[in-house]
């Protein structure tokens, strides 16, 4: 708790969430309590900024609190319609889309909840250290950088601040409202002008004259039916000499995950299959148990790769 | 069955599943959900998925003891063993 006290934005956030919540105290509490400086580091700048932004936008902290209590609650009820039913809730993507991506209010407090998971999460702030890693060791070769579905736009915000000043930076979406929350950070962030390029478009349309250094594609691949010819589609767009981020998990129902990989062998036979090799991957179960017994019980498991060709 | 014997039994077969130190203790004061509660919130899905199946084989009656504004109402107060027995009651003398 010392340790946390120190940070006075990031406290500000976790002390409304544990006074709220006794499920969310103990496991926040049991995650932060191990983690170390640089962990304590990120998190108070992202609070820092993320207050702020709030502000900006005149949204309180007590709906972000509420949008992110409101993530868990909805996770809990779609892992309940999955112990019962052995399938996700939401099996077509044009139904998640139109409740969920193409929904304003839905799809604010929905970024807002998983922006702050990923400090809040151990497996979120492992795929988003990962991906740190892989965007500092390559980034002398980055001059073109493609990300498919920003989401709350903090990966994004992390490549804009490590790659070189005259990188371009090519943004898809298929979610209007999901674009114009990433713009509305990334413009209120990031001082320094860049080259960015935002379209809302499905990804198998878009198309591009020049081949990209890195793409990045977290948590894409279970919101749509056929994740296969999404990574098809990526192959298609990376350079030679290009690699990629990406992300997906295992056993994870949410109210817009439609794609079921059951295990991560499914995962990593897809990537494969579409002509990528995998130079380094994380395996992160949510819950601190043996694999056996994820795998037994149907835990989720998050997942994050860093491909070539 | 007796709502007491289906939470009873549900709570037998949950237990199995957890470490000694967190396994649930069958008593009315023991914290579901509150500043006391040891239970992670995948534990108390599988807990309340659990009964409700047991209700259903036994009676064939559907109820649903867990929706959102369960986890709102565990959010700012406790929810204990006691206060399940009591939803499960109602909700079973209701049908």
């Amino acid at each position: 708790m010392n340790k946390l006290k120190k940070n006075k934005n990031f406290y500000l956030l976790v002390d409304k969430i544990i006074n709220k919540s006794s499920s969310q105290k103990i496991k926040i509490l049991k995650f932060i309590n191990s983690a170390d400086s640089i962990y304590y580091k990120r998190a108070e700048a992202f609070s820092k900024e993320f207050i702020r932004y709030l502000k900006n936008e005149k949204i309180n902290i007590d709906f972000a609190i509420k949008a992110y209590l409101k993530l868990c609650t909805d996770i809990m009820m779609s892992q309940k319609y999955f112990i019962k039913f052995k399938k996700y809730p939401v099996e077509d993507e044009k139904k998640a889309y139109k409740e969920v991506y193409d929904n304003k209010k839905e799809m604010k407090s929905y970024m807002i909840g998983i922006g702050m998971s990923q400090f809040l999460w151990p497996t979120h702030y492992a795929m988003y250290s990962f991906f740190i890693d892989k965007i500092l060791n390559k980034k002398s070769n980055i001059s073109r950088y493609l990300e498919i579905g920003p989401g709350h736009g903090l990966f994004l915000l992390q490549a804009l601040r490590n790659l070189k000043q005259d990188t371009k930076f090519e943004i898809v979406d298929i979610s209007k409202t999901s674009i114009k929350i990433t713009k509305s950070i990334i413009d209120f962030l990031v001082k320094k002008e860049k080259k960015i390029n935002y379209t809302t478009q499905n990804i198998f349309d878009f198309e591009s004259s020049n081949k990209f250094d890195f793409i990045t594609i977290g948590e894409v691949l279970e919101h749509v039916t056929k994740p296969q010819e999404i990574l098809k589609k990526i192959k298609k767009l990376m350079n030679k000499n290009g690699s990629v981020y990406l992300s997906t998990c295992v056993d994870c129902p949410s109210i817009d995950h439609v794609y079921h990989f059951k295990s991560i062998g499914d995962i990593e036979k897809m990537i494969k299959k579409s002509g990528f090799k995998i130079l380094d991957r994380r395996i992160l179960p949510v819950e601190d148990k043996p694999m056996k017994e994820i795998i037994k019980n149907k835990i989720t498991i998050n997942y994050c790769a860093h491909l070539s060709n | 069955m007796k709502s007491l014997e289906i939470i009873k039994k549900s709570i037998k077969e949950i237990n199995l599943q957890l470490k000694k130190k967190d396994k649930i203790v069958f008593d009315n004061d023991f914290q579901i959900l509150g500043p006391k509660s040891s239970l992670d919130s995948l534990i108390i899905v599988n807990l309340f998925v659990a009964i409700e199946e047991k209700i259903k084989s036994s009676t064939g009656k559907e109820i649903n003891l867990l929706n959102e504004s369960f986890f709102e109402k565990g959010f700012k107060s406790k929810f204990t063993l006691g206060d399940l027995k009591r939803d499960l009651d109602k909700k079973l003398s209701k049908k």
